[in-house]
C-alpha cells in the first residue's frame, strides 16, 4: 500500500486571549496511520483538531488535507468526533443519523448498518437522551463512519466511560482502523495511546515535543525495574554507568532505562561484574509512560 | 435547497414543543382575527351608551378594507414567531449540534441558509394564517365579491410578510451574537418594548423616525376605520415606498450582520 499524505499542518499558532493555546505546531500525517495526539488536559489537542475541522480559525499557519484546502467536500472524507457527543436529544438515533446524513449527502440506507455495526440498532426509536454516555458516544461513532469517510478524527473518544465501555470503544476503533482507514486520535491517556496507536505526537501548553512512531519510541532504549539487596549499591553503580539512565526510585524499586545498544542481559552482566545481586528484574511495561514523562521532563 | 430544507425542518417537526409553539400562534391568530369586530363593537356599544352622538356599529370584514385591518391587527403578534425562532436557533447553540454539522461538511453559509429558510417559513405561516382568515371573513361579511373588491388592498398582506421577515430577522441577530435562548428573548422582547421607545424619545426626530422596529411597525398604519375617523384621526391607508424601502434595508442589515458573524465566530 502506498501511503500518500493525508494531513499536513504547516506552523499554526492559536491565541486565546494571553494563552497560547497551539504554538507553531507541525504535523504530516500519513494514510493507514492510526495516529495518536498525547498531551495532558490544556496542552492544544482539542484546537488542533478544531482547526484542521474548520471550526476554529486559526491566527498563523495552514494546513491541508490530501494536498488541498479544506472545504466542505473536504470534510465529507473526514468523519470525527469532538470531545462530548452532540446531538438533538429529543430525536432518536435514526433521525440524528438522518441529518447528519443530508449534510454529507450520503443515502440513508446506510444508517440502519452503522447502527448495527455499533450495536445501537435494538435502540434506533429511542431519543438520544435516554442514551448511556457509552452508547452516546457509539453514536457519534456511527455518525463520524456515514459516508464511509477515509479519515477518522476522534477526540478523547473514551473519556468518561466506564471500563466496559472504554473496551468495546477501543474493540470498534481497532476494527475500523483494519478497514484501512487513518485515525487521528487525541489522548490524554498513555496507556490508549500505546494500545492503539501506530504512531503519536507529544503536546504539551501547545508545543509538539515529539512525533514518530510508536514502535520507534518503544525501541528506542529499554526501561527496566530492578531491585537489589543492596538498594544505594544498585544506584551508585547505575549512575556510573555511561549507558544507563536512573530514571526513578519507588523504595526498593529503581526503574532504569537503557540506551539503544544494551540489553537487559547487558545489565545483569555488568551489575554481576560490579558486585550488585539483584533479586527483581523486569522490563517495564508501561514504557510509553515512561518516555511520555522523560520527554516532559527534558522541556521543564 | 431541498437538501437544506430536510436539515432545518427534521429537527423540528420531530420537537414537541415546536408543534405546541406553532398551534399556540395559530389559535391566537385566528382567535384575534375571528373575534376582533364583536369585540370592538361591544366596547363601542358600551361607550355608545354614555356618548352624546351615537357610535356606530362597523364592520372591519368589508373587502377590501379587511386586508388593512387584520394586517394591522396581525402585527400585534409577530413576538410569537420571532420567540420560535429564537428558541429553535439558540438550541443549536446550546446542544452544540451546529459545530457537529459544521465538521460534518454543512458550510457556515449553508447552516445560514438553513436558518433563513426558518425565518421565511414562520413568515409564510404568519401570511397564509392572515390570508385564510382574511379570505374567510372577508366572503362572509362583503356584499361586494368582485374580483377587484378582493384584491383591491391585498397588498398590505405582502407589506405584513415583509414586515414579519424583517422583525424576525432582527430576533436572529440577537439570538446569534447572545446564543442563549432566554437572554434572547429578554433582550428583543425589552429592546422592542422598551429600549427602542426611550431612544425614540431622546433622539431628533429625523432619526427618531428611523428606528428599526419603528420604521417595521409603521409600515401598515392605523385603519382609518368610521370609529378613528370619528374621533378625527387621519391614518395612512398605502404602504408608502420610502417604509418599505427603509424596512427591506434593515432586513438585509440585520441578516448580513448575522451571516458575518456565523462566518468568523470560533466554535
Amino acid at each position: 500500500m502506498t501511503s500518500e499524505t493525508v494531513l499536513s499542518i504547516q506552523g499554526l499558532v492559536k491565541q486565546f486571549g494571553r494563552i497560547k493555546a497551539v504554538d507553531s505546531l507541525q504535523l504530516e500525517i500519513t494514510s493507514g496511520q492510526i495516529f495518536g495526539i498525547l498531551g495532558p488536559n490544556g496542552s492544544g489537542k482539542t484546537t488542533t483538531l478544531g482547526m484542521v475541522l474548520g471550526l476554529i480559525r486559526p491566527d498563523r499557519g495552514s494546513f491541508e488535507w490530501f494536498g488541498k484546502p479544506l472545504s466542505p467536500d473536504v470534510l465529507k472524507r473526514i468523519g470525527s468526533i469532538l470531545e462530548t457527543p452532540l446531538f438533538y436529544p429529543y430525536l432518536n438515533a435514526t433521525d440524528n443519523l438522518k441529518i447528519i446524513a443530508d449534510i454529507k449527502r450520503t443515502k440513508y440506507n446506510e444508517v440502519p448498518e452503522l447502527l448495527k455495526m455499533v450495536g445501537l440498532f435494538e435502540r434506533q426509536k429511542d431519543a438520544f437522551k435516554t442514551y448511556s454516555l457509552g452508547m452516546k458516544q457509539r453514536l457519534a461513532i456511527a455518525a463520524a463512519m456515514l459516508g464511509n469517510p477515509e479519515v477518522l478524527i476522534l477526540d478523547e473518544p473514551t473519556n468518561g466511560l466506564d471500563p466496559q465501555g472504554i473496551a468495546e470503544i477501543r474493540e470498534l476503533i481497532l476494527q475500523i482502523g483494519r478497514q484501512g482507514k487513518t485515525i487521528i486520535m487525541a489522548s490524554h491517556l498513555l496507556d490508549e495511546v500505546q494500545k492503539i496507536c501506530t504512531d503519536v505526537a507529544v503536546l504539551q501548553k501547545g508545543v509538539c515535543l515529539y512525533s514518530g512512531s510508536v514502535s520507534a519510541i518503544m525501541s528506542d532504549g529499554v526501561s527496566l525495574e530492578i531491585s537489589a539487596e543492596d538498594t544505594n549499591q544498585l544506584i551508585s553503580v547505575i549512575e556510573a554507568c555511561e549507558w544507563t539512565t536512573l530514571l526513578s526510585q519507588n523504595g526498593d524499586l529503581v526503574k532504569v532505562k537503557l540506551d539503544k545498544n544494551n540489553s537487559p542481559a547487558d545489565l545483569n552482566v555488568y551489575l554481576v561484574q560490579h558486585g550488585v545481586r539483584i533479586n527483581h528484574l523486569s522490563a517495564s511495561k508501561k514504557s510509553l509512560e515512561t518516555h511520555f514523562l522523560e520527554i516532559l521532563k527534558q522541556q521543564a | 435547497m431541498k437538501r437544506l430544507s430536510k436539515i432545518a425542518f427534521r429537527k423540528l417537526y420531530k420537537s414537541r414543543v415546536f408543534w405546541i409553539m406553532l398551534v399556540l400562534y395559530a389559535v391566537s391568530m385566528s382567535g384575534m382575527l375571528f373575534g376582533v369586530e364583536a369585540f370592538i363593537n361591544k366596547i363601542a356599544s358600551n361607550a355608545g351608551k354614555n356618548s352624546p352622538i351615537p357610535i356606530p356599529d362597523f364592520s372591519l370584514y368589508e373587502f377590501p378594507y379587511i386586508w388593512h385591518n387584520l394586517s394591522y391587527l396581525a402585527g400585534f403578534l409577530k413576538l410569537f414567531p420571532a420567540l420560535i425562532l429564537m428558541v429553535f436557533v439558540a438550541a443549536d447553540y446550546s446542544y452544540r449540534t451546529n459545530r457537529l454539522q459544521m465538521m460534518m461538511g454543512l458550510s457556515r453559509k449553508e447552516y445560514f441558509f438553513t436558518q433563513v429558510l426558518l425565518v421565511l417559513s414562520l413568515a409564510i405561516f404568519s401570511a397564509f394564517l392572515l390570508v385564510f382568515w382574511g379570505l374567510a371573513k372577508g366572503l362572509v361579511h362583503s356584499t361586494d365579491l368582485s374580483a377587484s373588491s378582493i384584491l383591491g388592498k391585498s397588498y398590505f398582506v405582502a407589506a405584513y410578510f415583509l414586515e414579519v421577515i424583517a422583525f424576525l430577522s432582527f430576533a436572529l441577530l440577537i439570538v446569534t451574537v447572545l446564543r442563549k435562548s432566554g437572554l434572547s428573548i429578554i433582550a428583543f422582547s425589552i429592546s422592542f418594548i422598551a429600549i427602542e421607545p426611550i431612544v425614540r424619545f431622546y433622539v431628533p426626530e429625523a432619526v427618531a423616525q428611523n428606528l428599526p422596529f419603528k420604521r417595521i411597525g409603521s409600515m401598515i398604519d392605523v385603519p382609518n376605520t368610521s370609529l378613528m375617523q370619528l374621533f378625527g384621526f387621519n391614518f395612512k391607508t398605502y404602504i408608502d415606498l420610502w417604509d418599505l424601502v427603509i424596512t427591506l434595508v434593515y432586513t438585509v442589515l440585520f441578516l448580513g450582520l448575522t451571516y458575518w458573524i456565523i462566518k468568523r465566530r470560533d466554535l
